[in-house]
Order: structure tokens, then C-alpha cells, then sequence
């Protein structure tokens, strides 16, 4: 997405991408908005195989923090912490996957933030990428 | 005290007999050995534990080694509890 775009986002959504940039992953970038949600992708999203392909990209809703996160999708499917892949809430080829597809997305995870603390802060970025970390280490 | 990468197998400060851990950047010292999540949550300005986990790191900035829910008992005695972080809990799936 260029800058351009990116610079029609809301300012909070903007202010959580910087602060994602400064503290967790320097080239997290939006590479696709579709409705309400915003494509972001976390190169350095934490997995349970060092072999893994790295990144994914989070769901988020460009109302953020005043919205929830929902769903993650990556290029591969995820290995689980033991064996196996990663089952929750697993949907390969799902349509969500869509606004990526052109580079790559092709599994998506449908979690939702139910029962999750509300974000508060643009700040609270980093604990959604934790959030989704643990997520995925609990497969 | 370690520096940002050294690992820390205890918090333990022996020369002052407390127990010295960082939740993130915020720094706690406990006297006794095992405190339950909640607390060591609430003195790091989390208003609402039951909603986190409390994840025990293998060094600052590190990965997560073990988490505990707001009434686990966390021993600060024990290897890699001297860092932590605070994760969102809940989730569920659509």
C-alpha cells in the first residue's frame, strides 16, 4: 500500500502502526484494506518452528483501538508447538485470504477477540501481536 | 542486575534478600518468594488481571517460557521469573 493511502487511515490506526513499527517489527506495513479491516503484516510474528515461513498478517479494523481485531492469515499453514498444524479456527483457501492472495495469503484463522480485554490505546498494539503469538503457540 | 539480553535464571537480589523482576520496562521487588499473577499484574498498573496472562520471558525482551492466569502462584525462586510481560487472555474463533 503506498504511503498515500496509508495516510488516509484513521489517525489512531496510524498512530498504533508507528508504534508497531517502533517496538515490535520496523516493516510491519498495510498491504491491503478491505471494508473494515486492514491487512497489516508482522514479519516478526512469533511461531512455534523456527522453519516456519515468517510474518502474517493481522485483521485489523481500521477503527482501531475503538474496534476489534479479528482473524489472522498467513502464507502457510501454521505448525503446531508439538506436531502437527495449528487447527483453530483453520481455513485454507477461505475468502478472507482474498485481499492478500495476490502475494501470498492463503490460510486464514478466524479468531476472534471475544472474552479479550477491549484495546484502549493505539499503544495497545503490541499486546493485540502478543495476543495473536499466544494464539498461535496454543494452537 | 542483567543487562537487556543477559538471561536471568531467578529475580533474586541476594544481597538485599528481595526478589527483583520486570514486568515489560516496570521494575517490582517482592520479599517473598511466590506472589500470585494478580499482584504482581496490579503493582505494574494493570487494572483488570482476570482479563491477562502474566507471561514469564527467558530474558528481556525475550520469548515467553510459561504464563500464568490472574491466581496462579508465580515462584519468583524459580528459573527464568525474573522478566515478564502482560498478554490480552480471552479470544475465541468465528
Amino acid at each position: 500500500m503506498s504511503d498515500l493511502v496509508e495516510a488516509d487511515l484513521p489517525q489512531p490506526f496510524r498512530d498504533a502502526l508507528r508504534c508497531l513499527r517502533e517496538k515490535k517489527d520496523a516493516g510491519a506495513r498495510v498491504d491491503a484494506v478491505s471494508g473494515n479491516f486492514a491487512y497489516v503484516w508482522v514479519e516478526k510474528l512469533a511461531k512455534n518452528n523456527a522453519l516456519e515461513s515468517a510474518g502474517g498478517w493481522l485483521r485489523l479494523p481500521v477503527a482501531f483501538p475503538h474496534a476489534n481485531p479479528h482473524g489472522l492469515i498467513t502464507r502457510e499453514a501454521l505448525r503446531g508447538a508439538s506436531e502437527g498444524e495449528v487447527g483453530d479456527g483453520h481455513h485454507a483457501g477461505h475468502d478472507m485470504c482474498k485481499p492478500v492472495a495476490g502475494i501470498g495469503g492463503a490460510h486464514y484463522y478466524s479468531w476472534t477477540w471475544e472474552n479479550a480485554p477491549p484495546p484502549r490505546t493505539p499503544e495497545d498494539i503490541i499486546g493485540v501481536v502478543q495476543w495473536y503469538e499466544r494464539r498461535i503457540r496454543k494452537g | 542486575m542483567g543487562t537487556g539480553t543477559e538471561r536471568q535464571e531467578t529475580g533474586k537480589d541476594v544481597k538485599h534478600g528481595v526478589f527483583v523482576i520486570f514486568v515489560g520496562d516496570i521494575e517490582e521487588k517482592w520479599d517473598e518468594p511466590t506472589v500470585t499473577a494478580k499482584l504482581i499484574m496490579e503493582k505494574a498498573g494493570v487494572t483488570e488481571p482476570d482479563k491477562f496472562v502474566l507471561e514469564a520471558l527467558d530474558h528481556k525482551g525475550g520469548d515467553p517460557v510459561a504464563e500464568f492466569s490472574t491466581n496462579d502462584p508465580v515462584d519468583l525462586s524459580a528459573k527464568d521469573r525474573k522478566f515478564f510481560r502482560v498478554t490480552p487472555g480471552g479470544g475465541g474463533r468465528s
